[in-house]
């Protein structure tokens, strides 16, 4: 049960904060820098959410494929799991996204991404007055809180 | 309730190759579906880029609100997608040994099948333009057949 790391986007797709705390395969041998490692990562969850609005079951009010979509809602998909990793995902109604990658026997965690929305990031970060928003932000207290969560969870 | 919505197979390339639907979903046309197969095969190379840890192959499980999709690559690159019903269990399986053999027991052993045909084009290319010109091209199932007969 291991977290690998951790990114918030706003929704212009800056990467206000990125953590991690392993990562066996290092950023030079999959996108190049760290800021390309970003870019990748918010272009491929815009084209996720992008395709998982396309094929949607439900017909009434869909998004045709190519379209604009709703910023913050209609956001349907919520994790993927592969070999050896699983993402997960939270888009908040700002269009602030939230990324956890965890390693791939973790079951959901929908509701422990609610919670580092609602009680650290917006206790710690937006509450905080010397926080611009739109910016990339380095914040100790915020890392160390959201590790001890994390810490918390993985007990359980 | 249905369990399964579609099913999806993507070759190597990207391109789709088949597409079924178990229940009609309206709004999603031909165009699309080729569409949604080749940003799926993208999408799934990137993930594997991106991953934290070493030997990642790819998304093999998406989990949304109204459907999960269940992905299977061969070692060839061919792609099985089936969108299903939330928490359906089984798929993995079905999808790795029904789909997969009913495939190549119909498909790929089918001495006549086309869906090979342009891998075999560009390797034909530079030679067939030298000493084979005006032969017409034969699957290559077809002739490891005829080869093995002669001996």
């Amino acid at each position: 049960m291991v977290c690998y790391n951790f990114y918030i986007f706003n929704r212009q797709g800056t990467c206000l904060c990125y953590h991690e705390w392993q990562r066996p395969k290092s950023v030079k041998q999959g996108a190049g820098t760290p800021s390309d490692d970003q870019k990748m990562m918010f272009g491929l969850f815009f084209s996720l959410k992008t395709f998982a609005a396309a094929m949607d079951p439900r017909t009434e009010n869909k998004a045709q494929l190519g379209g604009p979509l709703r910023i913050g809602g209609a956001c349907t998909f919520h994790s993927y799991a592969t070999n050896n990793y699983k993402l997960h995902f939270l888009e908040s109604p700002s269009g602030i996204k939230i990324i956890l990658n965890t390693s791939p026997e973790i079951g959901d965690l929908r509701d422990h991404l609610s919670t580092i929305y609602g009680s650290i990031y917006v206790e710690y970060v937006l509450k905080n007055p010397v926080y611009m928003p739109g910016k990339p932000f380095r914040c100790q207290y915020f890392i160390g809180a959201l590790t001890k969560y994390l810490q918390d969870c993985r007990l359980t | 309730m249905p369990a399964l919505y579609a099913l999806y197979v993507i070759n190597k390339s990207g391109g789709l190759i088949y597409y079924k639907e178990f229940v009609p979903i309206a709004s999603l046309n031909l165009n699309d579906t080729l569409r949604l197969a080749s940003i799926w095969h993208s999408l799934h190379a990137i993930a594997a880029q991106l991953s934290p840890a070493q030997g990642c192959t790819g998304i093999d499980l998406l989990l949304t609100e109204t459907f999960d999709l269940h992905c299977f690559q061969t070692l060839t690159g061919t792609k099985f997608l089936l969108v299903v019903e939330p928490r359906t269990p089984d798929v993995a399986e079905l999808l790795r040994t029904t789909i997969y053999e009913l495939y190549t027991d119909y498909v790929l052993k089918n001495p006549h099948d086309e869906s090979q045909h342009h891998g075999l084009r560009e390797e034909q290319g530079p030679r067939a333009e030298g000493k084979d010109k005006g032969k017409t091209i034969v699957p290559r199932s077809v002739k490891l057949f005829t080869y093995q007969h002669r001996q």
